[in-house]
């Protein structure tokens, strides 16, 4: 019994995990194309948040029973081609059944094979873990980035056109900022919600004692895809590759006198 | 990627993953077997919806060839009795967020009958307000003649919108004159 | 003619950036556009597998269509991009090892980036031919480079600013993008006045 309650338990933390603490757009900066893009209007937000939570979760399950089957050696292409089938299953049945979010959502619902999150789970978790854990994994990221998109696309859509989803709510005589649902307020907003989830987190570590941390410098902190694979122990690790890429780029330039800014990232001391 | 297994090549790889996609191309080759005509019929009865609403005495519609660019469907709307009440003619152009569809209705005395923006992914709340009566409302009544931008009031920061279906308009225009004439 | 191709390579450049109007390719954007040179070699990285990709892509949508297996664009695509970009790895390093010095250890990085499917995707969508596909790959890939370089001016100034502590990293680097976005949204139109199109 309490070794069930213990299942039980960590099955609870394996989902919610991807609901504040490890949300994929607001702490991994994860996904951000989608979370910018589509977030003009609460039901597309919503649409593009469940369509990738359907692929999370089955190309979690399927990459989680292939993964001993599977070689390393051709593992991301293979990842790739599960994912993109779902991906295509999800626009068959979207472009069947709701034809009305396939229109909305357009060129961004074939883009979910290149979300970050979907292969970074893949490569990260499912690939490690067997497939009800990675389905629960799945959900629970799934279901934190849509939340995150629709709680951006209803900011926006509330700000930049008075309704949400498509209902009037603010009064007529408030002229919306148009600016809201066009690309600058996008980024503006995102970073807002950021902002407004580190101080949340920062508060949280202030009163629990705990060292106070800032918000990444950059996706890649998170990102396991755009820069190649960021699990420190895999060769093809992001931030090795990105210290590599220094390292050459600085010795290339380096035989031909040229003033080249070394910057010193120091550790925030004052953290 | 990882170089271990540099000392033979091993095929099982190359198997592993050419099965996987032989599997993956027969699933959705399945599934769209299943999908598509649906969609399909989805479609055509989306589109049976808009002409009916735009010329609602009509009880059928006949397809009509054209070949100007830009133009998806050329139709006449027939009554009861056979004469013909009008000519719909779905056009688009470049907005914004991709291609403006605009489906116009035109009597055969040459005003326009109605109009109505198709399903596009112009900014919701900014681009897609042309689907609003304040905007599209304007070219009812119009004759058919080709516009200019001078000619319609635009979208105050939905210009590209706004210019996007006056030149779906345009297009639908130039299609029925070319049916009127031949 | 060549009003079409410089209105088509212009727009995607100003006022279809892919970067700060469509949001496609913002993780390299955000993660690697902190330095000068990075930004440069990313750029140029992204532009040349952007024309290479279109180059292979849109002949082989050709062949879809004509076997009507249009439904697997996606996968076809994506695992196409993903093997060029090895080859073009292995050849750059092979022959043009200067080259490589400078853009090789970009490409892995792009094999699964957003704005290189999501051009290729575009170019189908909008029934460019041949040329214009090539033409608007060029415009995107320049178009991502310009972004690049312009943000790694304005993060180098942003690296001595000051923000609220909840602000720093992240949401201040959001927020300038957010202005430099801005200085985009005025272009919209200008395309249109200068060929005409």
């Amino acid at each position: 019994m309490a070794n069930e309650a213990a299942a039980k338990q960590s099955a609870w933390e394996n989902f919610s995990k991807g609901l504040l603490t490890e949300n994929p757009s607001l702490r991994q900066m994860l996904g951000l194309c989608p979370t910018l893009a589509v977030t003009t209007a609460v039901t597309n937000g919503l649409g593009m948040g469940l369509a990738t939570t359907f692929v999370l979760v089955c190309s979690g399950v399927v990459v989680s029973l292939l993964r001993k089957v599977i070689p390393n050696s051709v593992r991301i292409p293979a990842f790739i081609t599960i994912i993109a089938s779902f991906v295509t299953l999800v626009m068959m049945l979207v472009e069947a059944y709701l034809p009305a979010l396939n229109d909305a959502l357009g060129i961004y619902l074939p883009l979910i094979v290149v979300n970050c999150i979907v292969l970074g789970r893949a490569e990260m978790y499912a690939s490690k873990n067997p497939p009800l854990a990675s389905a629960i994994d799945g959900l629970g990221m799934g279901v934190g980035f849509t939340i995150s998109l629709v709680l951006m696309s209803a900011v926006r859509e509330l700000l930049g056109a008075g309704t949400l989803a498509g209902i009037q709510i603010m009064p007529s005589f408030i002229e919306p900022m148009i600016i809201m649902v066009t690309p600058p307020g996008g980024f503006a907003v995102l970073g807002v919600l950021i902002a407004g989830s580190v101080w949340l987190e920062q508060r949280r570590a202030r009163k629990e004692g705990r060292p106070v941390e800032a918000a990444p410098e950059s996706p890649c902190d998170g990102c396991a895809l755009a820069c190649g694979l960021n699990d420190p122990a895999s060769p093809d690790c992001a931030r090795d590759a990105a210290d590599v890429l220094v390292a050459k780029v600085e010795a290339a330039l380096e035989e031909e006198p040229r003033i080249v800014r070394v910057e010193v990232q120091g550790e925030e001391a004052d953290a | 990627m990882s170089n271990e297994s540099k000392q033979g090549i091993s095929f099982k790889p190359i198997i592993v993953l050419v099965s996987i996609c032989a599997i993956a191309g027969v699933l959705l080759g399945v599934v769209h077997q299943v999908t598509a005509p649906v969609a399909a019929a989805i479609a055509e009865q989306r589109a049976q919806e808009t002409y009916a609403s735009l010329v609602p005495d009509a009880a059928s519609f006949e397809e009509i060839e054209t070949s100007v660019e830009g133009c998806t469907a050329a139709l006449r709307a027939v009554d009861a009795s056979g004469s013909t009440v009008a000519y719909v003619v779905v056009a688009q152009s470049k907005g914004y967020g991709g291609q403006v569809p605009i489906a116009v209705a035109f009597t055969p005395d040459a005003t326009v009958l109605s109009i109505t923006t198709m399903p596009n992914s112009e900014t919701p709340g900014l681009g897609s307000r042309i689907a609003e009566e304040f905007y599209i409302g304007q070219y009812v009544g119009k004759p058919a003649q080709t516009l200019a931008v001078e000619d319609i009031d635009v979208i105050s920061g939905a210009t590209i919108s706004s210019k996007a279906a006056l030149s779906a308009f345009n297009i639908a225009v130039q299609v029925f004159e070319e049916v009127q004439n031949g | 003619m060549m009003a079409q191709y410089a209105s088509i390579l212009f727009s995607m450049i100003l006022v279809n950036n892919f970067v700060l109007v469509r949001f496609l390719g913002i993780c390299p954007f955000l993660g690697v556009s902190k330095k000068f040179d990075s930004a440069v070699g990313m750029g140029a990285a992204v532009t040349l597998v952007m024309v290479i990709a279109i180059a292979v892509t849109w002949p082989l949508q050709q062949l879809l269509v004509a076997w009507g297996l249009e439904y697997l664009q996606t996968i076809a695509f994506i695992l196409v991009i993903a093997t060029l970009v090895q080859l073009l790895e292995m050849i750059i390093k092979k022959f043009i090892p200067p080259l490589y010095t400078a853009l090789g250890v970009y490409l892995p990085l792009i094999t699964t980036n957003c704005a290189v499917l999501g051009i290729t995707i575009t170019c189908i969508d909008e029934g460019y031919t041949y040329p214009q596909a090539l033409v608007a790959g060029l415009g995107a890939g320049l178009g991502f480079l310009l972004a690049m370089v312009l943000f790694s001016g304005v993060r180098r100034r942003l690296e001595d600013a000051e923000p609220p502590e909840a602000f720093r990293g992240m949401p201040i680097t959001l927020i300038s993008a957010a202005i430099t976005a801005l200085s985009f949204v005025g272009f919209s139109g200008v395309i249109d006045h200068l060929f005409g199109a």
